[in-house]
């Protein structure tokens, strides 16, 4: 009996939220129209997207995306962000030429000493695992060159090196989901390791995991002539 | 009459064998029809690497890695060339450091049968010279900075790993021999870093291990069969 009684105005309250029965007349069209909206269209996605289009042959595509990404310095053990953009040239159905660029923010304060840039390119092969379809996982082998500066201490005083070349050594790992003949979902995860000498008065190590995630575009760039089989030749020596 | 009919036996059944002879080898698949893979020769293909490098001259110096490309053009089913430009840096006690910049060629001989990559496994031999450029500078701002310009040869084993027949991953190590100048890096008993540059000519070397991916793109010329 108790507990019919406290749980009764806790029901009456969460109706009156759902239904919006204390909101004005206006704002409760306006909110319900959104809600209606959203909810078609997601199960307009749902319902369409088996039957949005693919493409069947990945050669001659192009996928391409930017965003903003994450990462990890494990010598400094901070994080990183990026703004990061990559593409894939497929020049085969199972093999893509790759590029990807990382601009990185400030990655300490005006008074730390430490990493103040690790902007990389990276450029290299992936192999794709999958005939093509919606799911293309992927595994890649990425060797790239970074541009890193840092700030040191010397005679008390804070410097900044200049901005220092290094070769990187990298390889990664992801997939791409395809919703349609025009854009894609992706996950990949990138290790990188290398080490920055520069004007430095010692070297410093920017071994890091980076990863980044969204939406992506695919565009077909040309049209292949014919099929890639693979398969050996067979002739009849007696012919 | 009946003679006849025996002889006629005995002579069917002397051929016999050779007929089923005959015909069992018209069924072997091996013996009539074999297996004939193009011809590999213009085989253009493009690939990336990292390399590591292993010195064995100097103490001070440990271990370097590198990044490069490079480009191979088949001459025959069994021979490759390979055109490569590296970059290197190796950390020398983490008081100096060492940047190797190498660009030159080599010659790839595959050790089997390659059947236009249709086997997994390739292993061949390698050879070659390169133009190597040598930078050593001691960390920071006003570091001591020497540089030289040598040729070098190279010699190693290597192994394609053949995805596709189109798509490979190569790993290669290879002892390369500086021919030239040599500059090395001597510590003193303060545990100061010197750098050292002695006219005479040196055979100054070290190992070079690569990992690369690679793509046939294009076959620039056709190969008669």
């Amino acid at each position: 009996m108790e507990s019919t009684k406290i749980m009764r105005p806790l029901l009456v309250a969460t109706l009156n939220y759902i239904t919006h029965r204390h909101t004005c007349k206006q704002k409760l069209l306006v909110i319900t129209s959104i809600r209606i909206l959203i909810l078609l269209l997601s199960a307009l996605a749902f319902t369409q997207l088996p039957a949005q289009k693919i493409w069947e042959e990945r050669k001659g595509c192009i996928r391409a995306q930017g965003n903003l990404a994450p990462g990890y310095l494990f010598s400094q053990k901070i994080a990183s962000g990026y703004v990061a953009g990559d593409m894939d040239l497929f020049f085969d159905n199972r093999v893509s030429f790759t590029g990807a660029a990382w601009y990185s923010f400030a990655l300490n304060r005006k008074n730390e000493t430490g990493l103040k840039a690790n902007h990389a390119l990276f450029a290299g092969l992936n192999y794709h695992f999958l005939k093509p379809g919606r799911f293309d996982p992927y595994i890649g082998f990425t060797p790239g060159i970074g541009l890193v500066q840092a700030t040191y201490e010397e005679n008390d005083e804070l410097r900044k090196s200049k901005l220092a070349v290094l070769p990187l050594v990298s390889a990664s790992i992801g997939f791409n989901y395809y919703v349609g003949w025009i854009f894609h979902v992706f996950v990949k995860v990138q290790g990188v390791t290398g080490q920055v000498s520069g004007t430095l008065p010692a070297p410093v190590r920017v071994d890091e995991l980076k990863c980044m995630a969204g939406l992506g575009w695919n565009l077909r760039i040309w049209k292949p002539k014919h099929k890639d089989t693979y398969m050996p030749v067979m002739l009849d020596r007696n012919r | 009459m009946e003679r006849i009919r025996w002889l006629t036996v005995m002579l069917m059944l002397g051929i016999m064998p050779v007929t089923l002879h005959a015909s069992v080898k018209r069924d072997t698949l091996s013996d009539t029809t074999k297996h004939v893979y193009p011809k590999q020769g213009g085989n253009f293909s493009f690939g990336l690497r990292n390399t590591c490098s292993l010195f064995s001259e100097h103490t001070a110096s440990s271990f370097g890695a590198g990044v490069g490309g490079h480009f191979r053009i088949q001459v025959t089913d069994r021979v490759n060339t390979e055109f490569f430009a590296d970059v290197l840096t190796t950390n020398i006690k983490n008081k100096a450091h060492r940047t190797d910049y190498h660009f030159g060629w080599s010659v790839m001989f595959y050790l089997i049968n390659p059947r236009a990559f249709n086997r997994k496994l390739t292993p061949y031999i390698v050879t070659g010279h390169c133009f190597d450029q040598t930078v050593i500078k001691i960390n920071g701002v006003n570091g001591e900075r020497r540089a030289r310009f040598s040729s070098a040869l190279q010699a190693g084993l290597g192994c394609h790993y053949n995805i596709t027949p189109k798509f490979d991953i190569s790993l290669c190590a290879q002892y390369m021999l500086h021919l030239g100048k040599e500059l090395h890096t001597d510590e003193t008993p303060d545990g100061e870093i010197e750098i050292e540059e002695h006219k005479n000519a040196g055979w100054e070397g070290h190992l070079l291990l690569s990992l690369s991916v690679n793509y046939k793109f294009l076959q620039l010329w056709k190969a008669r069969r």
